[in-house]
């Protein structure tokens, strides 16, 4: 508890910064748990609609086919007792109907309202009463009690019957052996009807017990009237009897009341509702039964049917709810996002921004004042920080300025100088050359040989002393004083240098074509050249020479290189060259103040370049020195 | 007519099939004596039943019986009432073959099952097997024995038993394997019923598989296990059931023995039945036509598969019996 309060009350940059996009985050995760919310009810409505609604109604639709499959095998069973069909029954209900059954009670596990489970449970007890109605339907079709009727037929009239006509053939081939009268005859006559009624009697009886039309119940009742009346009439005539035949006549009764009492029976059995109990117990339990299972099945499926649409429906409600509630927490998460956004940016970088505009307005000198701290983080400090830097800049610049100004100043007195020393110093040695002159003509018929070669030397000094005192103008000058900058042509420039040097007859100086065009002081670019090349046409030693002058860029820079076929310079002196007033001959021997290379120097590395040498005795001499292809800012 | 007729109309059938007797030549039977009457009476008639019979034997020529008494203990009257219902079958089939008569069958009375109830079988029987003697002109008459009172319905459960027997001799068709086969049948009727109480439980178990070569014996040895297994759910239910030992002399063993302990698994099914108080009742059972002690077999192995689901569930439940009766009567 302690280390989040500590991080809720921290004050630092890091924490503020940490705390701002948490922030964020927190927000973000808000909306994204919202969404996740939606969405999972969504996902679960889907769900409960693709995984119970859908599979339970094809499960009852599955149960339902294997109930009337079922019932389909059943009645084949019954009406024709191929053994196929049973087995397509037990099919049904071990394939069909129990495993979809099993399915809608585990997909039933879910439901809420009970009445569903009552009705579940309802068409598990139907179905299970079913199962057993086909049981002993099934059962009971093929056996010969399921027809009771046929049954007594075949187990109680046709042997009853059979004894009756065996007993009266007996008595007919009787007859036949003994009686030759009319009487006799008119007996066997009416033995033989009997005979014939009778057994036709039982033919009747046995289309009736298999058809049930009443065309046959009549026609049996006519065969039985008439064997009665026959059998009557045999017995009136009881005299005519043999005692053999009268023995018979007596088991014939017995037997045709038994005959009679059985076939009533068995009419009342073919007549009864029962007599198929396999189509009985079909129409009045299985049927019934298997209607009922139907209707709760389909109400089942219907209820599961309506349920899925109820949920389709809600799953495309929660669906656009979803939606719109994704974009609603989207712009929501945006404009608070922003709003915490903004809110932190202004307390961070307000700060920075205030640091950043002090720091242009104090590059640009605007800024006197400190920046207020706002605060004691790294923002504070950094302010603090600059406003010492600024304190300490601002005192330092003054102290520059101070310097600058006293440089200035100085510089103002070397100006100063400058024009003393070329005005007043050169007028007197100017004064000097003049008053020698004007000496040596007043004097010229006195002055011996000797004299005019001294006064010759004397203004040889004073011009040597003009040339120092003008080369050190010129040294002091550079930097100092501002020159023009423009559009050289180096080429042009170099051409013109030549001319105004005018080199002997045996010297050649060879420029080269690709020299460039830049942007600089033409002024100082020709000093340097006119130098440079002056000295390699001024020191050779043999009256032919020939200079060459070249180029090559480097970066920023050209690089131009001077260099002739002179004696060289040994590597020895290669940093005197340089200096001030060194020369590598006597003065008398090469008039020379000592300055030239010196300047060049100076103009060089003014412009930020450098200047080098490579030569050896006998072997000429190469002045490299860079040139900005731009000038510099300050030149600029 | 089917036996398991509609309770109400119960009495008013007894009543008539009384009646009937009563035309045949028993004296009618009130409620009143049929309270009084005793084990020792019903004893007393089948003796008379017996002696009856011995007649009959001799007059047609038929073998007498020379079976041991079966071994059975702890018989309740109801238990009796129905080995009294198998004599009325074999009686009446006896009628019929010699007289082609047939009466319906006594009604099972409603509610406790009395000595009175036993002795009105009996009487039914014996008036049958008179008419026999009436058909055949035998005119010697049996004299009524004396009345022991110490005799139980264990006592006269193994005399009617013995009855039956001599009964079956004297048929043209005796008990075959057929009517065992329906006895079983009407068993495993009463068993589904019970199991129908049974939220998931399989009412009619797979047919096993049919074994060739079976003798009367073992269906004779099945049932009596089938019964065994009976009394222990009768004994987890609260309720109480003969005791049947199995016998050793296979040679002894009749179709008809067995009928007799396929009507005792009825009698004892149907009772457990009862206990449910409802009103539905198994589907009647129809000739079955000929049949093999091995189809009596298979058909027992069925039954037995159906004792063993309802003793399971009956293990899962003991008192089903008193919560069924406690739903009952809170329904009604």
């Amino acid at each position: 508890m302690k280390p989040l309060l500590n991080f809720i009350r921290a004050g630092n940059l890091r924490h503020r910064l940490l705390r701002s996009h948490l922030q964020i985050a927190l927000i973000g995760v808000l909306m994204i748990g919202v969404a996740l919310v939606s969405i999972i009810w969504l996902s679960d409505t889907a769900q409960r609609a693709t995984s119970e609604r859908a599979p339970m109604m094809q499960a009852s639709t599955l149960t339902l086919n294997g109930l009337h499959r079922s019932l389909a095998e059943m009645r084949g069973w019954v009406a024709l007792g191929d053994e196929r069909f049973r087995e397509g029954r037990h099919n049904a209900w071990q394939e069909e109907i129990r495993p979809a059954l099993e399915r809608m009670q585990r997909l039933s596990s879910n439901w809420i309202d009970p009445r569903n489970k009552q009705q579940l449970a309802q068409v598990n007890k139907l179905l299970a009463e079913l199962e057993e109605l086909q049981w002993w339907i099934e059962d009971v079709a093929q056996a010969p009690g399921n027809e009771p009727a046929r049954l007594t037929l075949t187990r109680d009239v046709e042997p009853v019957a059979e004894r009756v006509l065996t007993a009266m053939t007996a008595m007919i081939d009787e007859e036949m052996a003994n009686g030759l009268g009319v009487e006799h005859k008119q007996q066997l006559g009416m033995m033989a009807d009997f005979r014939a009624a009778f057994l036709h009697s039982t033919v009747m009886l046995s289309d009736f017990v298999s058809a049930a039309e009443i065309h046959y119940q009549q026609a049996y009742y006519a065969d039985l009237d008439r064997a009665t009346e026959r059998l009557n009439s045999i017995n009136d005539r009881h005299h005519l009897l043999s005692a053999q035949q009268q023995r018979l006549i007596l088991w014939i009764q017995q037997g045709f009341i038994d005959y009679r009492d059985f076939a009533e029976q068995a009419l009342a059995q073919r007549q009864s509702a029962t007599w198929d109990v396999a189509r009985h117990l079909m129409a009045t339990q299985a049927v019934p039964v298997a209607r009922q299972a139907t209707r709760l099945l389909q109400s089942i499926s219907a209820h599961q049917q309506r349920l899925m649409t109820e949920e389709a429906t809600e799953v495309s409600l929660l669906g656009s709810i979803a939606v719109w509630l994704s974009l609603a927490m989207i712009s929501a998460m945006m404009i608070i996002a922003s709003w915490l956004s903004r809110r932190s940016a202004n307390q961070i970088a307000q700060p920075i921004a205030v640091l950043s505009q002090a720091t242009q307005a104090f590059a640009e000198g605007r800024l006197t004042a400190d920046i207020p701290v706002t605060g004691d983080d790294e923002l504070g400090q950094l302010t603090a920080a600059f406003n010492r830097m600024r304190s300490s800049l601002q005192q330092g610049e003054a102290a520059l300025q101070s310097k600058a100004q006293h440089l200035e100043r100085s510089n103002r007195e070397l100006d100063q100088f400058a024009y003393v020393a070329s005005h007043d110093l050169k007028a007197p040695l100017r004064a000097i050359a003049n008053l020698s002159r004007w000496i040596e003509e007043d004097l010229e018929e006195c002055l011996t040989a000797d004299t005019r070669k001294q006064m010759g030397l004397l203004r040889g000094r004073v011009h040597r002393m003009e040339a120092l005192i003008e080369g050190v103008l010129q040294y002091s000058r550079v930097g100092r004083v501002a020159l023009d900058v423009g559009q050289v042509d180096v080429g042009r420039l170099l051409s013109e240098i030549v001319d105004d040097l005018a080199p002997p007859g045996g010297v050649s100086v060879e420029i080269s074509p690709d020299m460039p065009r830049l942007n600089a002081s033409e002024v100082r670019l020709y000093q340097v050249f006119a130098s440079l090349i002056g000295n390699a046409i001024k020191y050779r030693e043999r009256d032919d020479g020939r200079v060459e002058v070249s180029v090559e860029e480097r970066g920023a820079f050209y690089c131009f290189s001077i260099a002739d076929d002179g004696p060289g310079i040994d590597e020895a002196f290669h940093g005197k060259v340089f200096q001030i007033f060194q020369t590598l001959q006597a003065r008398d021997t090469v008039e020379s103040t000592g300055i030239g290379l010196t300047l060049v120097k100076k103009i060089i590395e003014e412009q930020g370049g450098n200047i080098t040498l490579k030569s050896n005795p006998g072997q000429g001499a190469t002045f490299l020195f860079t040139w900005p292809k731009q000038p510099p800012l300050q030149e600029q | 007519m089917n036996i398991f007729v509609h309770a109400s109309g119960v009495l008013l059938f007894v009543a008539s099939q009384l009646a009937i007797v009563t035309s045949a030549g028993a004296d009618e039977v009130t409620e009143k004596e049929r309270q009084a009457i005793q084990s020792a009476d019903v004893y007393l008639h089948v003796a008379l039943v017996r002696d009856e019979l011995e007649l009959l034997r001799f007059e047609m020529g038929r073998p007498s019986d020379h079976q041991l008494p079966i071994a059975v203990s702890n018989v309740a009257p109801r238990e009796v009432f129905f080995q009294a219902l198998t004599l009325f079958q074999k009686a009446d089939r006896l009628v019929y073959e010699q007289t082609r008569e047939r009466v319906d069958e006594p009604a099972i009375p409603q509610g406790e099952i009395l000595p009175g109830h036993v002795w009105q079988v009996v009487d039914v029987a014996l008036q049958r097997i008179r008419r026999v003697k009436s058909e055949l002109g035998i005119v010697e008459k049996s004299a009524p024995g004396v009345r022991n009172a110490d005799k139980r319905p264990t006592d006269v459960f193994i005399a009617i038993a013995q009855a039956d027997r001599q009964l079956n001799l004297l048929l043209e068709r005796q008990f075959a394997p057929g009517d065992v086969f329906k006895q079983v049948t009407l068993a495993m009727a009463y068993s589904a019923r019970l199991l129908s109480h049974f939220d998931g439980a399989e009412r009619i178990a797979a047919t096993p598989a049919y074994q060739r070569g079976k003798q009367p014996v073992d269906v004779y040895h099945r049932l009596v296990a089938v019964l065994a297994r009976l009394q222990k759910i009768a004994q987890q239910s609260g309720l109480a059931m003969l005791t049947l030992s199995d016998v050793d002399d296979a040679a002894e063993i009749t179709p008809s023995d067995v009928y007799d302990i396929a009507s005792v698994l009825v009698a004892e099914l149907a009772y457990l039945h009862h206990q449910l108080g409802t009103v539905e009742r198994p589907l009647p059972q129809h000739y079955p036509g000929r049949k093999f002690p091995s189809d009596v077999y298979q058909r027992a192995g069925i039954l037995e598969a159906q004792l063993t689901t309802l003793q399971a569930q009956v293990d899962a439940n003991p008192d089903w019996l008193h919560a069924r009766l406690q739903k009952r009567k809170i329904a009604e």
